[in-house]
């Protein structure tokens, strides 16, 4: 008798272990037919079915030519084909970054409602493969009363915080670096006490938390922070990515206006600088440094990514530029509070 | 022989009772200080008696260790309208006693403030309800040129 509950035990076990398998198995089909992308043969080329293309389709979403990929005799190649690339108006499942969201909060720190940020406007400067950001972006609070909110935005994975002002008409306060203990500290304590403040930390998964206290009724706030970040060489491309600023279910997303002055280093050309997630323009504006804007600013919005892919020639890479500071060493947590101790308590 | 033992048993509490208050107050330092705790801002200015002003740098320090920085804002003249830009590891280790900050403008040198101005207010939380007690130090001031110039430096 008990021979016979063991053996009913372990055929429950098998039975199971096999719907689980049955499961993902199907799990990751589904998730194969979603996949943005799709694959056409190169002219030319006559893909065996079944066999596994070279290159990872999520990865290289760009059309290329046999010449440039440098395919051999004999060897395969598949030119992967982007629904979106024509419009210029990609999906983000292939951007590495999340996104950001905003969530404001009531006085126990739970999220109550919608999001007070109204623009973004972001100015960055590749100079070789040395990245440095500066987004500024600004809040109102539609409310009657003084609101916090807190935001969180993913961050490329070597990034560094370099700078953070908060912007109150004219008077502008930069923040302060302080550890993540103290500066939360900080920023709490003026938040009891009713001050407008500002912290961000910097996680070491790379996510930027960023919260606002006591954020005024009807008075505009507006917060700069600038990093810095290395752009990596992958499948012959660099690539330059902004995380979506809000959530795509906001109800008025805000409005979004990028400049990205590129500056590839003296010697090196680049063959090609396009963005798959929103239509650009470019001009020259000296013999070494370009500059990129959105084609379509008034459309523009910050509910999903902003990627701009720099391919040097062939052979090349973008000039290596080393930090300028010591201290701002890549994955260490960092934290930043500014806090407006000018004005006190106007509740 | 317990004379000595006497003297080394004596001579190792008389230390740690010296180091035990040290210790206890490096601590307090290193951590965000407990007890009461308020934010001011301070405003600091410089007169250039006449020259213009086209950079500065000072340092402030409270000499009771017990300021922290909290923001450092731009000064009221247009050539000082982006805020001072400090030294980061003056603030380091967790806790900002002295604070060094700096400026500059590119402006032409007629366009400069050449008499007293208001060229940064430092945000920071005194802890202790006692008067805090600053130390206010003109590093540099300088013209459009670079060269140093006389100046006075108050704050209020």
């Amino acid at each position: 008798m008990k021979c016979i509950a063991q053996k009913a035990v372990c055929l429950c076990l098998a039975m199971l272990t096999l719907a689980a398998a049955v499961w993902l198995a199907g799990c990751s089909s589904v998730r194969d037919a979603q996949l943005p992308t799709h694959l056409t043969p190169a002219p030319g080329t006559a893909p065996t079915p079944g066999t596994a293309p070279g290159s990872n389709p999520g990865t290289s979403p760009r059309t290329t030519d046999a010449a440039h990929a440098g395919v051999q005799p004999g060897e395969e190649l598949w030119v992967i084909v982007r629904a979106d690339d024509a419009n210029g108006t990609g999906d983000e499942t292939w951007v590495p970054l999340g996104r950001a969201g905003l969530t404001q909060l009531d006085a126990a720190g739970k999220p109550v409602g919608s999001l007070p940020l109204t623009s973004t406007t972001v100015t960055a400067e590749l100079r070789g493969d040395r990245s440095t950001v500066a987004v500024s972006q600004q809040f109102v609070n539609n409310s009657s009363r003084p609101v916090d909110a807190e935001y969180r935005m993913p961050m490329p994975a070597d990034a560094t915080l370099e700078a953070f002002v908060m912007k109150l008409g004219e008077r502008r306060i930069r923040g302060v670096f302080r550890s993540p203990g103290q500066a939360s500290a900080l920023f709490e304590s003026a938040r009891e006490a009713g001050h407008r403040a500002s912290l961000i930390v910097l996680d070491s998964d790379n996510t930027l938390t960023h919260r606002l206290a006591n954020l005024q009724p009807a008075q505009p706030l507006q917060i700069e922070l600038a990093y810095v970040h290395t752009l990596e060489l992958h499948d012959g491309a660099y690539r330059f990515v902004l995380p979506a600023m809000v959530p795509p279910q906001a109800a008025t997303p805000p409005a979004l206006a990028v400049t990205v002055s590129v500056c590839p280093g003296e010697g090196v050309d680049l063959e090609s600088v396009t963005s798959l997630s929103h239509p650009i323009e470019r001009e020259r504006v000296d013999a070494t440094c370009m500059r990129v804007t959105l084609a379509e600013p008034a459309k523009a919005s910050a509910d999903r990514p902003f990627e701009l892919v720099l391919r040097p020639g062939l052979g090349q890479r973008l000039a290596h530029v080393p930090r300028d500071r010591a201290d701002l060493s890549p994955g260490t947590p960092d934290a930043a509070v500014v806090i407006d101790a000018a004005v006190p308590d106007s509740r | 022989m317990k004379r000595r033992l006497r003297l080394i048993a004596v001579g190792y509490a008389l230390a740690i009772a010296v180091a035990t208050p040290l210790a206890l107050g490096q601590a307090g330092r290193d951590a965000t200080p407990a007890g009461a705790a308020r934010f001011l801002a301070v405003d600091i200015y410089v007169d250039p008696l006449g020259k213009p002003l086209a950079a500065y740098q000072f340092e402030l320090r409270e000499a009771g260790g017990r300021m922290l920085v909290v923001g450092l804002e731009n000064g009221e003249h247009a050539a000082f309208g982006n805020p001072p830009l400090y030294d980061r590891a003056a603030i380091g280790a967790g806790r900002a006693d002295r604070v060094i900050a700096a400026s500059y403008s590119l402006l032409p040198p007629d366009q400069l403030p050449t008499t007293r101005t208001r060229v940064a207010t430092i945000h920071m939380q005194i802890v202790g309800e006692s008067r805090p007690d600053f130390e206010l130090t003109l590093i540099a001031a300088g013209d459009a040129n670079a060269r140093p110039i006389p100046a006075t430096l108050e704050l209020q």
